[in-house]
């Protein structure tokens, strides 16, 4: 491991993260002090937009282009001092997704350096981490970096004798995934109803407090340090696949060796479940997996070849998404699983749109009578047209579409099991856990 | 008959100087004083356990906003407690991967240890139980988080064990925890 | 935004590859309706645009002709452009539209038979119009807990399908602070924060903007009957000078209910609350249905013949006739002929003759703003007026002025007005600029840049000094920067709005205000400015002003002067608010004959020799005068009962008796011939009668009933079982189902058309959506002409005398609010508001009950009232204003406060709640006589009276 080959990862420590002087031998803000006084905010933007940087929150959307839609950093404009924003989306709530986590808690000052590069570059002189309150450890670490951050001129006014002011705020959040939506996340930093925004305007032009606001992931933003470090080429070759840089993958279920592991994109779906998480627990058999998070659609075994890069996963009929492993085995019901997954949408839906607020719950009446033996053939069809109601383009935000992802796979690749429990009327697993 | 309908408490006389302090900083690092709504309901929370009524029009006066906006926005979060809470607060992860790893049984050995179901509170007051989404650790399932603590890799037997541990630490010293 | 579909902004839009014209001033959704085409829709409205949530107007957009696939957007939120290509009908879109009205259904109750809003529920229409037809969803539904939302509004949470509208329209659009969204999923449910009356004026609304029966008027659910049984009549609300346009609902006799009539220029799809439940006057106990004072022939019938012969005796006496601003313009017409100019009175005392003249000549030069263009402003400053209580739609247009910053700052990003959220997103908190000059707090406190809390003397030498730097350019040092920033944004405005009004009875104020806007205007050819004057026919009376009118003093004292030939008064619907003790007690003194015309008892009509029953607005054909000087029509729900009918019936048959010369002491059967012999005697008479005797000719009767009214043949079965004559009405309204298309009515009885049973369907009769009626008459304006006299402000009572300013809120001004027993439910408490140095500086406490002590500026009259003492953090020095009820309207020299005993206190309780217990007591014996009197259907036809053949 080293910063070359493990760039996010290779500083962290879970137990006692490294301290501003720790973290500043290890070579941290070299890449924020690069920025700040070798380059101009644009020169920073094309050297990210090389990077070929995408979004690492689950859309995948190129990070260096979303930057380019913030209105320029215009001089003549006396209140542009303090009209822009930088958000760092420190929400982590997708199931089974917990690589954030890892940055937050083990390697805090890398993100701070990270936020301070990001912020300038765009010409923002405030910017928030908004956490997920259930983050309390992490909550800690990263106010104490902040102090160390402001004391050591990081942060605040003149950073390191240049032009720049920049203050960064912790706002921990108070539940509710949608929060992790870009713009009902601006929406809880208002301190208002998290549902998300109409769009347009896109944040980057009217975002937190109606001015442009950029928001990113952790670890999307993690990544910057070492772009400026090493450049984006370097970046670019970490991963010999089409995608660039290294992906933080995680994996959960009953495998022997869950956790986290930052690889070059691209590597295959079996190489992280296989090489690295130990494969399945013994006595028990792949069934089918998530690749990217709660809101991703199934993939089989069949799948183990697939590289975990964007577009070979989204050709394998599913999304990369947060790049995190949910393992079904052979001995839990898929349809119980389809309905926890529909319980958690249904709950965390913001209630702002039909299709989703009525949608989804729904979904989980009929599943839930489904897994208890009472479902009739009818339902099958039911759920069928429910997954296209709240697909991609009907609903309000991509919830509800996360949520279907794995409901239409399901029914798709699963469909033997669904007509076991109506036939059976009963789960054939039950007693098999 | 109510004539005077409400007899208006002032936020400085509700409020303790430390809440107040930590308001004022969550207004001032805001652009308007309405986006310290959440940070101030956290505040009183972590200080009262829970939002009660009297302290909702509180804070709401306080940040000059109105009751019903700020009811809005708190019953919008789940981790803002509307109701009286235990001096634990249990919140069991329900979401997939704890589910894939059996959070059912240690749902079912809480519930039966503590009599108590989703939403309730123990009769001593000490535990009320609350359902969470994925507390994000995934790779340790399944979870829960009692207060700020995180507890990992449970069994059913492992989070009785917990549970018995705070209920006999607070039997004999009646020691602050970190809430 | 341009009201006209043709408009250059029209672009060819191909809906199911048909070519439609459609505007790009708006969405596609007001587009499509706008071409009479069917798309149901939920969360948008075309007052409060486009959020995007409900997601039912789904349409299928297609790139090009080749385009097979197309893709759902939703109509709502998307733009209009040039050759856009959609479809309604395409079985993509057609599914999607179905299955969210099945969604909603998940946990819709399915509650039609008990909701009030069955038979007019846009969900019901929606529903229909999707085919959705079957339940489909098999499990349980969730169930909400309803609240206790005070006097008038019902609710019924279970009905809810979350389309957010009435939290967009509450507190957003309407300014309301006690109303919110509450809960996540599909657990979200909308109301106060705790059980309670709620604080907007404009509660009402929200029963019509809700598109289910969430939301239900509680006085209509109360005494319920079925929007097809109604039977229902346009009118002009005559609350206030805004003239609102209502549709009124009767069943049986009673008045059941006001509805919103849409007017463009006017109220548009909204109104206050003072309008839709203050209607109950016509209901109430104390209404006038017999005369007084005349015996009939027959014991029970009351024939032209009893009154000619009771009123003979008066044959060429000299009478003096004193109209009112709430009689129809017609009636004070009437009397005003018939009297002579010269023994005619406005009503007006002689302080208001003298703003009331310079009311009326300003409105010979400054045409008032319509709402509409109220609320294109882009500054406002209102002039010591509370108009939220004085004309409580105005200060609703007002609100919407304040937005145009933040569209403003949205259209510069490309975002269009309609987009309503993302204007909201990119405006915040952005106002345009609010400026208050006030003597008290108001309810647009909230939303002012900045409220100069002030004495009306301030007031009016700040106005002064306005004036004389505005005419001379000086220096502005002498204002405060409040009053610079005031001025400089003011001349920055490009459509700037003045607002003032006649409640302070001050000339001083008022031509200090006039004085100013007629400089300003000189300066700002854009600058609009509105005089709000009390009621709803204050202006018409101004056309009726001239250098002859009396001031009541005159009359007054005409009629206690012996010498005078005066032989009595004939009051016409005025109960003489204006008189203090003293003059009131000189009228009970007097022996001179007292003719009153009026609806429900009063201080007068309990002096009066003759009583004749005036028909109060629901029963009478008429027309009042907004505060532009806009002449509307009101027609007759239903007939009245004889011997009531419209004043100016009566004053025909006055003319007969005691004017047998005057050439307008005739017979007249309908306002149009009342109109024509006006036309004949006098060619100035605004209301031009022939071209309405053509239209009269050219449009078909309008059914005031509609298709579907039930139990037509066995309504009146209790009493016979023959099919009854229909009561003869003498306008272009039918008292039945029988009549012409609604397309063709400029006045809507009701708005109704096929799919569409809901309110919604106006915009079947809009040329297009939210914009002008179909067939609209264009809006008939006073022509003030000049008058010779100035009045000269005799010894004014100088303001700065005064020392308390009465808050009156809109449910206790006038005679008409104080009918209705729920109006006297609203107050709470008495209020004193002082500011910190004041309360210090008298020794009191915040938060205390104090007795209060007034003493009229004008009769050295004393009140004492017991009220509890609030700080207003705003106030500075000495001035003191509250909200006391039962407190005359007049200037108080003098004011002493003191902390009150604990039994002063208790005893004014103990009223508090006996004043209480008697509205709840009138409420329900009201309801109760109602409820009877429905088995004893009421009609013209059966009740006998008046030579009823
Ligand atoms: C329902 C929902 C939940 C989301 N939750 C998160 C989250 O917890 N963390 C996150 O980084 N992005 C989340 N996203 C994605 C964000 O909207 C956004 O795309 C992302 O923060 C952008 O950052 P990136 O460009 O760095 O990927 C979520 C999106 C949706 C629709
Ligand atoms: S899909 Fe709709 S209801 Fe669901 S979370 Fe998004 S906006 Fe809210
Ligand atoms: S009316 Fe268009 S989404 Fe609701």
């Amino acid at each position: 491991m080293n910063a070359l080959t493990h760039p996010l990862t290779h500083l962290v420590n879970l137990q006692s993260p490294l301290n501003l002087n720790e973290y500043s031998q290890q070579g941290g803000y070299l890449g924020a002090e690069k920025a700040l006084k070798e380059y101009s905010p644009s020169q920073v933007l094309d050297i990210v937009k090389n990077s070929q940087l995408k979004g690492r929150g689950g859309a995948g959307f190129p990070t260096g282009m979303k930057w380019s839609f913030v209105p320029h950093y215009d001089e003549s404009d006396a209140r542009s001092q303090d009209n822009k924003y930088l958000v760092c989306n420190a929400d982590e709530m997708e199931p089974g997704t917990f690589k954030d986590r890892l940055l937050l808690e083990g390697v805090p000052h890398q993100l701070i350096e990270a936020m301070i590069i990001a912020a300038y570059t765009i010409g923002a002189n405030k910017a928030y981490i908004f956490l997920r309150g259930e983050y309390h450890l992490a909550a800690k670490r990263i106010e104490s970096a902040l102090k160390e951050a402001y004391q050591a001129n990081w942060l605040g006014e003149n950073i390191q004798g240049s032009e720049y002011q920049l203050d960064l705020y912790l706002h921990t959040s108070a539940g509710r995934y949608i929060c992790g939506e870009e713009t009902a996340l601006i929406n809880a930093l208002e301190g208002k109803r998290a549902n998300p925004r109409a769009k347009p305007p896109f944040p980057q032009v009217a975002g937190l407090f109606g001015k442009p606001t950029i928001v990113n992931n952790v670890e999307t933003l993690s990544n910057l340090p070492h772009i400026l470090k090493n450049g984006p080429d370097w970046f670019i070759n970490i991963s010999p696949n089409s995608d660039a840089g290294s992906k933080i993958y995680g994996a959960c279920g009953r495998i022997k060796n869950p956790g986290l592991w930052e690889l070059p994109m691209g590597v295959t779906i079996g190489e992280v479940l296989n090489t690295h998480a130990g494969g399945m627990q013994d006595g028990l058999k792949l069934k089918g997996l998530l690749p990217g998070g709660a809101s991703t659609d199934f993939l089989l075994p069949e799948h183990l070849d697939t590289p975990m890069d964007y577009d070979s996963i989204a050709k394998a009929g599913s999304r990369l998404g947060t790049g995190g492993l949910i393992v079904l085995d052979d001995k839990n019901c898929p349809v119980a699983m389809v309905l926890n997954l529909l319980q958690f949408f249904a709950q965390e839906s913001c209630g702002w749109c039909t299709p989703c607020r009525d949608g989804t719950p729904w979904a989980v009446e009929i599943l839930t009578r489904i897994e208890q033996g009472k479902g009739t053939i009818d339902d099958i069809d039911s759920l069928l047209k429910l997954c296209d109601f709240m697909w991609i383009g009907k609903t309000h935000c991509a919830l509800a579409p996360g949520a279907v992802e794995p409901l239409k796979s399901a029914l798709t690749y699963f469909n033997d099991e669904f007509m076991q429990h109506i036939e059976h009327g009963c789960c054939p697993y039950h007693g098999a856990y | 008959m109510e004539i005077i309908k409400t007899i208006t408490v002032h936020p400085k006389d509700y409020l303790t100087s430390q809440e107040l302090a930590e308001i004022d900083h969550e207004i001032s690092i805001m652009e308007t004083r309405e986006a310290a709504g959440i940070e101030a309901l956290k505040v009183v929370q972590a200080h009262r356990g829970w939002i009660s009524d009297e302290s909702l029009h509180v804070i709401a006066t306080y940040l000059r906003m109105s009751s019903a906006e700020l009811e809005g926005v708190a019953t919008f979060y789940n981790l803002i407690y509307r109701q009286p809470v235990g001096k634990y607060v249990i919140h069991l992860c329900d979401s997939v991967s704890c589910h894939l790893t059996g959070y059912q049984q240690v749902l079912n050995a809480i519930v039966q240890h503590l009599n108590i179901g989703y939403g309730q509170t123990t009769e001593d007051n000490l535990f009320t139980l609350l359902s969470n989404v994925c507390l994000g650790g995934c790779d340790k399932a399944p979870v829960m988080m009692i207060g700020k603590q995180h507890y990992e890799h449970l069994t059913p037997e492992k989070a009785v064990e917990i549970i018995t541990a705070l209920q006999n630490q607070n039997q004999n010293e009646n020691v602050e925890v970190e809430l | 935004m341009s009201d006209d579909n043709n408009t250059p902004n029209t672009v060819t839009v191909y809906i199911d590859d048909q070519p439609y014209q459609v505007s790009t001033d708006d969405n596609l959704l007001a587009g499509v309706l706008s071409q009479k085409l069917n798309l149901p829709y939920f969360c948008w409205h075309p007052s409060m645009g486009s959020v995007g949530a409900c997601r039912q107007c789904a349409v299928t957009q297609y790139q090009d002709e080749n385009d097979q696939r197309g893709r759902l957007v939703m109509a709502c939120t998307t733009p209009v452009t040039d050759g856009m290509r959609i479809s309604l009908k395409d079985s993509q879109s057609e599914t999607f539209r179905e299955q969210v009205i099945s969604a909603m259904m998940t946990n819709h109750p399915h509650d039609c038979p008990v909701c009030a809003e069955g038979g007019e529920c846009h969900l019901q229409d929606m529903t229909v119009m999707t085919g959705h037809s079957t339940r489909e969803y098999k499990g349980d539904k969730r169930t909400f807990v309803n609240q206790n939302l005070g006097e008038f509004v019902g609710h019924e949470m279970n009905r809810c399908i979350t389309c957010y509208r009435c939290v967009r329209y509450y507190k957003d659009y309407a300014g309301g602070t006690d109303f919110g969204v509450y809960g996540t999923s599909n657990k979200v449910c909308f109301g106060r924060q705790e059980e309670g009356q709620l604080e907007s004026e404009f509660s009402g609304n929200l029963i019509e903007v809700c598109p289910t029966g969430v939301f239900t008027n509680k006085l209509f659910s109360a005494h319920y009957t079925r929007k097809w049984d109604l039977q229902s009549a346009p009118s002009i609300c005559s609350f206030c000078s805004v003239g609102c346009n209502t549709s009124v609902g009767e069943r049986y006799g009673s008045v059941r209910r006001v509805m919103n009539r849409y007017n463009y220029d006017i109220n548009g799809y909204f109104l206050c609350d003072k309008g839709r439940f203050g209607i109950g006057f016509v209901n109430g106990l104390t209404r006038i249905r017999k005369t007084k004072g005349i015996s009939p022939q027959f014991p029970n019938k009351l024939s032209r013949l009893d009154v000619s012969k009771a009123l003979v005796h008066f044959k060429g006496k000299h009478f003096i006739g004193v109209g009112s601003a709430r009689a129809s313009f017609e009636a004070n017409y009437y009397l005003q002929q018939l009297v002579g100019k010269k023994q005619f009175s406005l009503g007006y005392s002689h302080n208001e003759m003298v703003f009331a003249e310079q009311h009326q000549q300003f409105l010979k030069h400054h045409k008032a703003p319509s709402l509409a263009e109220i609320e294109q402003s882009d500054f406002v400053l209102i002039i010591d007026e509370d108009i939220t209580q004085i004309a409580p739609r105005i200060a609703l247009s007002v609100r919407q002025a304040l937005r145009n910053a933040s569209i403003e700052q949205a259209e510069k990003l490309g975002v269009p007005s309609w987009q309503d959220s993302a204007v909201r997103t990119i405006g915040g908190n952005t106002l345009s600029p609010l400026y208050l000059l006030q003597s008290k707090a108001t309810k647009l406190d909230d939303v002012a840049e900045a409220v100069i809390l002030q004495k009306t003397q301030d007031t009016i030498e700040l106005l002064h000094l306005f004036t004389t730097l505005l005419q001379n350019n000086h220096e502005l040092s002498k204002l405060s920067d409040d009053n610079v920033s005031l001025l400089n944004k003011l001349l920055a405005a490009k459509k700037p709005l003045i607002v003032g009004g006649w409640s302070h009875q001050s000339s001083a104020l008022f031509s200090a205000t006039i004085e100013f806007i007629a400089v300003l205007s000189k300066a700002k050819h854009t600058l609009r400015a509105c005089l709000l004057p009390p009621e709803a026919n204050s202006i018409g009376q101004l056309a009726l002003m001239d250098e002859n009118s009396l001031s009541i003093e005159q009359v007054l004292y005409k009629v206690m002067d012996t010498e005078d030939e005066i032989d009595g008064l004939i009051l016409l619907e005025n109960d003489f608010a204006v008189l203090n003790d003293a003059q009131l007690n000189c009228l009970k003194e007097t022996d001179k004959t007292i003719i009153c015309l009026d609806h429900s008892d009063n201080q007068i009509t309990a002096l009066a020799d003759i009583i004749f029953p005036a028909a109060p607005i629901t029963e009478s054909d008429g027309h009042l005068v907004n505060y532009q000087g806009q002449i509307q029509a009101f027609y007759q729900v239903h007939p009245s009962v004889l011997p009531v009918q419209e004043s100016w019936r009566w004053l025909s048959l006055i003319a007969k008796a005691i004017y047998p010369k005057h050439a307008l002491a005739q017979e007249v059967d309908s306002l149009a011939e009342l109109h024509q012999l006006f036309f004949q005697q006098d060619a100035n008479w605004p209301l031009n009668t022939a071209a309405n005797a053509n239209d009269a000719k050219a449009i078909k009767a309008i059914a005031r009933e509609p298709h579907r009214a039930s139990g037509r043949t066995a309504k009146m079965a209790n009493i016979s079982v023959h099919e009854a004559k229909v009561s003869q009405s003498t306008d272009n309204y039918r008292f039945s189902m029988e009549g012409g298309d609604l397309n063709h009515a400029t006045e809507m009885p009701f708005t109704w058309s096929p799919g569409w049973n809901s309110n919604q369907s106006i915009h079947q009769f809009q040329r297009k959506v939210a914009g002008q009626l179909t067939h609209q008459a264009n809006a008939q304006f006073i022509d003030f002409t000049d008058i010779k006299r100035v009045i000269e402000p005799r010894t004014p009572l100088s303001e700065h005398q005064q020392c308390f300013y009465p808050q009156i809120p809109w449910h206790r001004s006038g005679l008409q609010s104080s009918l209705n027993p729920e109006f006297a439910l609203l107050h709470q408490v008495n209020k004193v508001f002082m500011s910190s140095t004041e309360i210090a500086k008298r020794q009191l406490m915040e938060n205390h009950w104090v007795s209060l002590e007034l003493t009229a500026a004008c009769t050295g009259e004393k009140r004492q009232y017991i009220a509890q003492l609030l700080l207003d953090e705003k106030l500075t020095g000495d001035l003191i204003y509250g909200d006391i009820d039962q407190l005359p309207d007049r200037i108080y020299s003098e004011v002493s406060v003191s902390i009150a005993s604990a039994q002063q206190v208790e005893s004014y309780q103990n009223r508090c709640q006996q004043l209480r217990q008697k509205a709840n007591q009138d409420k329900a014996l009201i309801l109760e006589k109602l409820k009877v009197q429905d088995a004893y259907i009421p009609i013209r036809l059966v009740s006998g009276g008046l030579d009823n053949a």
